[in-house]
């Protein structure tokens, strides 16, 4: 190391112009590519901020047949990176800076100050190239305008008026570096590897050298005070074939552990033969295809050893047979396939749900107990479909029904189809409940209207319209025509329980006969529209419409439901539509005496 | 005293508690009181199969009772299932582990998590041949977990199914579900041969599964009249 009073070395620096000034964490991790371009020339580079790194050029320089050719060389690997960078190499840190920073005429062409020349190259820069705010103001105010002029003071009296700053802006000006560069360690090869010779065929021998591996893996880590978050398992087949997968370790796994990750592989990957050839695969347990040559463990994301402490109490604390068990499905299926549902704030019932694969930490996550006006009320849907189910919706006439930019539906729904499936009967709705999210962010922004249907076949449906579309969000009862196992398994229910008795039945209408119905399947309507339509599809179940329409009566003596039921009922006390020139307009026309039918 | 009461309230959960009913010294996982009278034995016997219909919420209330004295659950070919519901149900969904889509070879999937869980809820994507549930009966004697069947399971030990339903509070055009009286029925072979059949709230008002009773009286609403939002004129 030379002491600072000696001519700074030659020093290299590297800038990406388009990189943004204050990097953030992801600006880090997208230089990283850079960085590994450079790194092929020197190994030992000191990343200045993202968007800059240097390093000492004096050793590459030789190698690569001059500094010229050496810059142009980084400059195009780093293109091939798909970055556009400037090279400048002066003698010091901060003459490289801007030699790399500087104006360039024609093209990418690196700038060298040729040795000896920096103070020549620094002089005509202006005093606020130092990056030293305080001195920028005054120097210029005291007539100092170019570092030439600062640099033409005498340095203690530079030192004596601008203190132990200004002493250091003075030997940068006057091109001395103030400190060498400091190039990040390369990084020690801590991975281990086993070969095998002749090839393994069996994977017992594998999995007995994996914890061998292992624990010298562990060995190595321990030296260097690191732990690894992952380790990446590769093993190579003597066929040429390589499979690697990377494993949760955290610095928790044992080696018997690692060991054990290895043989799930290996039986993954046996498996994954087995079902793309005949299938012939399984049947020999443990036995590799192509037999095993070379197994190594590399850890990956090192970071400093500190040990973890988990929590005394309340957090879930995973079971290790539990972790077992989930890992060896993410090792058949992938990593996303086990999830562990995270109950979050939201309004319709998939928003209020996040999925998080095991093992990885969620994100933040909408807090649940906020008001979420509009939320659907409790109880919940059983069934939420992982894609809203198209539908369509008519009244009793035919006619689509629709709801306005005020939230009244043109016509009390009476019909529903989802997917296509044969219309049902619509025997009891409520809705719509408008809901506006995110209108001041156009990219999320949604309006919508839930309603909630009961079917003649007493499912009940939480249906949205969206940009006029019908869709079925949810189902709270057995899933109805929609359900992917209608036929089946309902099938199967009916079938049991109703015995010998030949009468067909609408699915889900599995009623004996003579079973009491509390609540009318099909209320009279006081309108007398629409008699029939859409219920004159006869199901067989004559006998009990007809006691339904009986009870109707009863429960709900002299009851009137107006031409125009369409007003956003009661209802709207649990979910209040939000704020918006709907909501408002919607309000003014709810009433309260509407708020129990029976 | 806060540290007190944060004890009290975790006592369940911490590791000096006494044994949960759902430890393994128990033949039985726990179920929700309002399933008790169905089930012999008053749960679900370890290493047996219980069949649940079609998928809804009776699968998840089964599995409910064990989740909530602290078993792990695990949901297997259920992209629909609704945890909002089940968690009202009293599913734990710290303690539950999905698996949306096991793909083809989901009875190695059930016997790995069979291994690990003590109860799995599974809606198999195919019909299982006798030698797939010959294995997977035979992982669940091994480990002592329940498999719950969303769909048929030939030689289910109990068997539920929602033979009734009605839903409550909602008419045409006002209202809202409120609650769903539920008849279920099971049945099965052994001691639980003889058909049983309970009124449930299947959910309640406030989605839990309770006991109703059979006359059809209408429900008792935790707020029989819910409070009205203040209506304000806003210009």
């Amino acid at each position: 190391m030379r002491a600072a009073g000696d001519a700074p070395q030659r020093v290299l620096v590297v800038w990406c112009p388009d990189w943004p000034a204050q990097g953030t964490e992801a600006d880090a991790r997208a230089f990283e590519p850079v960085v590994t371009a450079v790194e092929g020339f020197c190994p030992r580079v000191e990343v200045l901020r993202p968007g800059a790194c240097a390093f000492a050029v004096r050793g590459p320089a030789r190698y690569f047949g001059g500094e010229e050719a050496l810059a142009a060389k980084i400059v195009d690997a780093v293109a091939r990176c798909g970055f556009a960078c400037q090279a400048g190499i002066a003698d010091g840190m901060f003459a490289a800076r801007l030699a790399a920073r500087a104006p360039r005429s024609a093209g990418t062409a690196p700038l060298i100050v040729p040795p000896g020349g920096t103070p020549a190259f620094l002089a005509p820069h202006p005093a606020g190239s130092l990056d030293i705010p305080e001195l920028a103001d005054l120097l210029p105010r005291l007539g100092i305008r170019t570092l030439g002029e600062f640099a033409a003071l005498p340095a203690a009296d530079a030192g004596n008026r601008f203190g132990a700053q200004g002493a250091l802006a003075h030997r940068l000006a006057r091109g001395l570096d103030p400190r060498p560069v400091a190039p990040r360690p390369p990084p020690a090869d801590l991975s281990v590897c086993a070969e095998f010779d002749p090839p393994a065929w069996q994977s017992e021998p594998v999995v007995f050298a994996a914890k061998a591996l292992a624990e010298q893996m562990h060995a190595g880590l321990a030296a260097s005070g690191l732990a690894c978050v992952r380790v990446q398992v590769l093993l190579a087949c003597a066929d040429g074939q390589e499979i690697t997968r990377l494993w949760r370790h955290d610095g928790l796994l044992s080696a018997l552990a690692v060991a054990e990750r290895v043989r799930w592989q290996l039986t993954g990957w046996q498996a994954s033969r087995g079902d793309a050839g005949n299938g012939d695969g399984v049947g020999g347990e443990g036995v590799q295809p192509g037999g095993v040559t070379l197994l190594r463990l590399i850890p990956d994301q090192l970071v400093r050893a500190t040990g973890r402490q988990l929590g005394l109490w309340g957090d879930a604390v995973v079971d290790d047979r539990v972790a077992r068990a989930a890992l060896r499905v993410q090792a058949m299926l992938g990593h996303g396939c086990v999830v562990r549902p995270l109950l979050a704030g939201g309004r319709g019932p998939a928003e209020q749900v996040t999925l998080v694969p095991f093992g990885d930490t969620a994100g933040p996550l909408p807090p649940a107990d906020r008001p979420w006006p509009g939320r659907l009320p409790a109880p919940a849907p059983a069934t939420v479909y992982p894609a809203p189910l198209p539908a369509a919706v008519t009244d009793a006439s035919g006619a689509a029904v629709t709801v306005t930019g005020r939230a009244l539906v043109s016509a009390p729904p009476a019909r529903l189809s989802a997917r296509g499936e044969p219309w049902l009967g619509i025997t009891a709705w409520a809705g719509p409940w408008p809901v506006t999210e995110r209108w001041w962010h156009p990219e999320s922004a949604r309006r919508q209207a839930r309603f909630q249907l009961v079917t003649e076949d007493r499912s009940a449906w939480l249906a949205v319209v969206r940009d006029g579309h019908w869709l079925i969000e949810a189902s709270y009862g057995l899933p109805g025509p929609a359900g992917e196992e209608r036929g089946r398994s309902w099938g199967g229910i009916t079938r049991r329980f109703r015995g010998g008795n030949s009468r067909s039945c609408c699915p889900g209408g599995a009623e004996v006969a003579g079973t009491p119905l509390p609540v009318a399947l099909r209320p009279e309507r006081a309108t007398g529209q629409g008699q029939g339509q859409g219920q004159g599809r006869d199901r067989g179940q004559g006998r009990d419409r007809g006691q339904g329409r009986d009870r109707g009566r009863e429960r709900h003596p002299g009851r009137h439901v107006p031409a125009r039921p369409a007003r956003p009922g009661p209802n709207c006390t649990a979910t209040p539509p939000t704020v918006s020139s709907t909501g408002r307009q919607a309000r003014r026309t709810w009433s309260p005496r509407r708020q129990r039918s029976a | 005293m806060a540290g007190l009461s944060l004890l009290r309230r975790d006592a369940p959960w911490a590791p000096w508690a006494p044994v949960a009913p759902g430890g393994a010294g128990e033949t039985v996982l726990p179920v929700l009181p309002a399933l008790r009278d169905l089930l012999p034995g008053g749960g679900l016997r370890r290493g047996s199969v219980a069949q649940a219909g079609p998928w809804s919420l009776l699968c998840v209330a089964l599995a409910a009772g064990a989740s909530a004295a602290g078993a792990w659950c695990a949901l297997v070919g259920l992209p629909q299932a609704g945890m909002v519901a089940a968690a009202e149900a009293g599913l734990n969904p710290d303690r539950t582990l999905l698996v949306p889509d096991p793909g083809g070879g989901w009875p190695q999937v059930v016997a790995a998590l069979l291994d690990g869980c003590e109860l799995v809820l599974l809606r198999p994507p195919d019909r299982p041949s006798a030698q797939t549930r010959r294995r997977l009966e035979a992982a669940m004697r091994r480990s002592g977990s329940v498999l719950v069947v969303a769909g048929d399971w030939e030689g289910a030990q109990t068997r539920l199914s929602i033979t009734h339903q009605e839903w409550e509070g909602i008419g045409p055009g006002h209202g809202r579900l409120r609650a769903r009286r539920a008849r279920v029925m099971a049945d099965g072979r052994g001691g639980a041969a003889r058909p049983r059949t309970r009124w449930l709230w299947l959910p309640g008002p406030d989605g839990s599964v309770t006991i109703a009773d059979g006359t059809g009286a209408s429900p008792a609403w935790p707020q029989p009249f819910p409070a009205w939002p203040d209506i304000r004129s806003t210009g």
